[in-house]
């Protein structure tokens, strides 16, 4: 092993070794060539010497400087330095939640590991893993966790970090990137290369003359080095990870060979948020007995690195509020700030005040009873991020599909606004402009695109240029999606109207507090004698299918 | 792992620097010709190096070469393009040495001979700070050239013998008894820089002293300035010039004797005294002040033609380029000198 290490040491610096050499061989020439003088000559070289350095000095510093200026830190130049996987100290057990995720990794790692039995019963080793997923969700992390698990050197780049403006450096950046992986995979047994935002160098090859002849030489010489391998005893795995779709990639990057294992890490289930939490709020002071499935609730679509963040936040509020723990008030406020933004004091006048509560009541109400696929944790009548007032419900859980009527809830809770100032006020004002946006959107999503319109027109219209619609079809779609907004509109008015005290005790209150929170929300309701409308998509509704039932 | 590495690989470049920077400087301080060394050596390379046999001797801090050469000189008595070479070897090896040696060798002098003519030698005198400054381009080419003493003349000590011999042959005197007293009486080491030369394999050479090199030179630069300046050339007719060290009336006086006739035509009204006084000054200026050299109190002009003389103090003569007095007003000479 001591010999393999050397000659992988000579290997990786067979250029330094050769400079030094030549320096030394110089600097004793040198010598011999100024002993050889005589030594008046020899003490006036000697003299000049000083000058000599700090001119060489100068003469360097301006070389460096136009080298780093003008050419990048050199074109092909790759100063990586690998870590080894002990060193990255991420245990498997810090990866929390992506249970699948963690499951194909953790076969990896074992065959990585292992790779000796693999061969030997014949078996293909694995070139690549593909971690796909939406940002923040701990790819990056499971790459670290799988270097430490395999215990192997680290090799961590960005896929930015090979385009360059001239042509041919990428592929020269990637070929040295497989050299030294090689070299240590020589010394060590095996390398871990981890090319982060992968798509930036693994997007589709574009043919055209039209430039991106830099990208296909970096995806190339990738192809061939990754294709490279397999003629070579290195154990080197390559890690992508990129937040693109794997359409967007390249299909011969995706084939088997290259990247063979390709693992979607998604969002964090209910169950993977509630342990996030408790992960994170373990490494702060917190207050004991926190509804983590509560915060869990909330925090539907967070990915673990906003979850770490919010905690991060709260932390800071109960700094700043001289608190000894984060308290769910901290987190709460933390949660605001990472979505809705920081508040606004912005002037606002009494009568402007008074139809934004109105406004947000409406908003607030139709949302309690008409959907029961959010819940609402906020209203709030505190200008922020350029609005003058907010209700915040989210998904009560991850929705991958929509129904009909879930789209007419959506339609419904964003004329609610609409609707409360006109019932109160008998006039709207422009604070409308976005709900009705989003409204007619997806009324026009819908019958457009969704057939949920009332003619029965099915397809999606808008594949086809609307000049070759008939001008019937174009009335009959924009009829149904009056239909659709004026039939939400009316049970909108039927609800409010119906419902005006409550419409107006919510605005009343808003007006007194400014914000309202969830608990607050659900006793005002309560005082009403409303129950939350709950719809928690557990069961299929219909259960004809089912024989056993 | 590479950025320990890169840090050995720097510590062992600058600790083999340190080595090499600690030797050469130790190996500076030995002197390539050692002080007792140095006549052997300036034989040797002129040996091995052109195949030079010459003889070499060390008078204080002036060293001496002779060099005796055929054809040094050609059939109009002017030095051939070959000696020329040769006498350049010769001076590059002298200040080779003389550059790398630890004894304390101020000038040197090259005595060059013709043995089948050695009544007629070529004596070139070379200041080492002036080789030094040359090297280092303190000092441009030309200057350094005009601070080379060239001469070429009658060797002194065969022209002293010649007339001694000349007396005793007319007095019947034998060669025996002829060369005892000879021996005995006119045979003394040189006091003056003209005595300096070689004769029947003995060199007479003196330890040159500032004071005199420096005489020695203005007098070679009025011979070159009046000869070879467009306007001097057309104003005045040089013969000669002698440049010497007087240490008496309690002070060193450079003594400059010159004959330099006047060429002025009929009605021209130019003031042709003050025309040489300021051209010699402005000589003698430049000398002393190329060298800084201070150490003298007068400056005495002698015409040898007029028989007038003009004792100018040194430090008038020193400031003289700044423009701060005419020459009339530095001048101490006899009246009517300037106006005949």
């Amino acid at each position: 092993m001591i010999t393999r290490r050397l000659r992988m040491y000579l290997r990786t610096y067979k250029t330094i070794i050769i400079v030094v050499c030549i320096v030394i061989i110089l600097l004793i020439l040198s010598v011999i060539g100024l002993m050889s003088l005589e030594s008046f000559y020899r003490k006036m070289t000697i003299a000049t010497m000083p000058v000599q350095f700090i001119m060489a000095g100068i003469h360097a510093g301006i070389f460096v400087f136009m080298y780093l200026t003008f050419m990048r830190g050199g074109f092909a130049k790759l100063d990586k330095a690998p870590i080894k996987g002990k060193d990255v100290s991420i245990r498997w057990d810090d990866v929390i939640g992506m249970y699948d995720a963690k499951q194909e990794a953790w076969e990896v790692v074992q065959l990585i590991k292992d790779r000796a039995t693999v061969t030997k019963m014949g078996g293909s080793v694995v070139k690549g893993l593909l971690l796909l997923g939406p940002p923040g969700c701990g790819k990056t992390y499971i790459a670290k966790a799988v270097a430490t698990e395999a215990n192997m050197p680290f090799i961590s780049m960005s896929g930015s970090e090979f385009v360059e403006v001239f042509v041919g450096v990428g592929a020269s950046r990637v070929r040295k990137l497989f050299k030294k992986a090689r070299d240590l995979a020589f010394g060590f047994g095996g390398c871990i290369l981890f090319i982060d935002e992968i798509d930036a160098i693994g997007r589709s090859r574009s043919f055209s003359f039209m430039g991106g002849q830099e990208t296909n030489s970096t995806l190339n010489q990738l192809l061939a080095e990754m294709d490279g391998l397999k003629g070579k005893d290195d154990n080197i795995v390559v890690i992508g990870a990129t937040n693109a779709q794997e359409t967007h990639l390249d299909q011969a990057l995706l084939r088997p060979g290259r990247f063979d294992r390709k693992i979607m890490v998604t969002l964090p289930s209910q169950d993977d948020r509630e342990e996030l939490f408790k992960f994170y709020l373990d490494k702060v002071k917190a207050e004991e007995g926190m509804d983590l499935g509560r915060l869990a609730r909330r925090a539907v679509r967070k990915t673990p690195a906003d979850i770490a963040n919010i905690v991060k936040e709260a932390a800071l509020i109960a700094t700043r509020n001289k608190k000894k723990a984060i308290g769910l008030k901290e987190i709460s406020e933390a949660f605001e700030r990472v979505d809705l933004g920081i508040k606004h004091r912005m002037t606002v006048t009494p009568r402007e005040k008074e139809m934004t509560a109105y406004h947000e009541s409406g908003h607030l109400i139709i949302n309690y009873l008409k959907a029961p696929s959010k819940t609402v944790f906020k209203a709030s009548i505190i200008p922020r991020r350029g609005t003058l007032g907010v209700v915040w419900a989210p998904e009560r859980e991850e929705l991958h599909s929509k129904s009909k009527e879930q789209l007419l809830e959506d339609i419904m809770m964003d004329l609610g606004g609409y609707v409360a100032e006109k019932i109160r006020y008998g006039t709207t004002t422009t604070g409308v402009a976005s709900d009705f946006s989003k409204a007619m959107n997806i009324a026009h999503a819908m019958v457009w695109q969704l057939g949920m319109g009332e003619s029965g027109l099915v397809g999606d219209y808008t594949v086809i240029p609307k000049e070759q619609l008939s001008e019937k079809v174009r009335q009959t779609m924009n009829s149904d999606t009056g239909v659709l907004l004026k039939t939400s509109l009316e049970a909108v008015e039927e609800t409010l109207t119906e419902k005006r005290k409550i419409l107006d005790r919510f605005a009343s209150e808003l007006l007194k507090r400014e914000e309202l929170e969830y608990d607050e929300i659900i006793a005002i309701f309560d005082e009403y004698g409303f129950k939350e409308a709950v719809d928690d998509n557990s069961e299929p509704k219909d259960k004809s299918w089912d024989h056993d039932a | 792992m590479r950025r320990n590495s890169m840090k050995n690989v720097f510590a062992v470049v600058a600790a083999v620097a340190l080595i090499t920077v600690t030797l050469l400087a130790l190996s500076s301080c030995v002197p390539s010709y050692p002080r007792e060394k140095l006549p052997e050596a300036v034989k040797s390379i002129c040996k091995i190096e052109y195949d030079m046999d010459v003889e070499t001797t060390v008078e204080g801090s002036t060293m001496g070469i002779y060099y005796p050469m055929k054809g040094l000189l050609d059939l109009g008595l002017g030095i051939s393009e070959e000696a020329w070479d040769k006498i350049s070897n010769l001076l590059l090896i002298a200040s080779r040495v003389v550059l790398s040696t630890d004894a304390d060798i101020r000038f040197y002098c090259v005595v060059a001979q013709d043995p089948r003519l050695p009544e007629l030698q070529m004596v070139i005198i070379k200041y080492v700070d002036d080789i030094k400054r040359g090297m280092v381009r303190n000092i441009s080419r030309g200057e350094s050239f005009k601070r080379t003493l060239f001469s070429l003349n009658l060797t002194p000590q065969a022209e002293k013998e010649r007339s001694i011999e000349s007396v005793f042959d007319k007095l019947g005197v034998n060669e025996e008894t002829k060369q005892k007293v000879v021996d005995e009486f006119f045979r003394s080491p040189p006091t003056k820089l003209s005595d300096i030369g070689y004769w029947k394999g003995s060199f007479y050479i003196k330890d040159i002293t500032m004071e005199e090199f420096i005489a020695a030179q203005i007098a070679n630069r009025v011979k070159v300035g009046f000869r070879d300046d467009e306007k001097l050339k057309k104003q005045f007719d040089y013969k000669e010039a002698e440049g010497f060290v007087s240490s008496s009336n309690g002070g060193n006086t450079f003594v400059i004797q010159f004959k330099i006739a006047d060429q002025q035509e009929p009605g021209e009204a130019v003031d042709l005294n003050a025309e040489k006084v300021q051209a010699l000054v402005s000589i003698v200026n430049e000398v002393v002040r190329g060298y800084k050299f201070r150490n003298f109190d007068f400056l005495m002009l002698e015409d040898q033609l007029e028989k007038v003389s003009l004792k100018i103090s040194g430090d008038d003569v020193y400031n003289f380029d700044e423009g701060k007095m005419a020459v009339e007003d530095i001048a101490q000479a006899p009246a009517g000198y300037f106006v005949k």
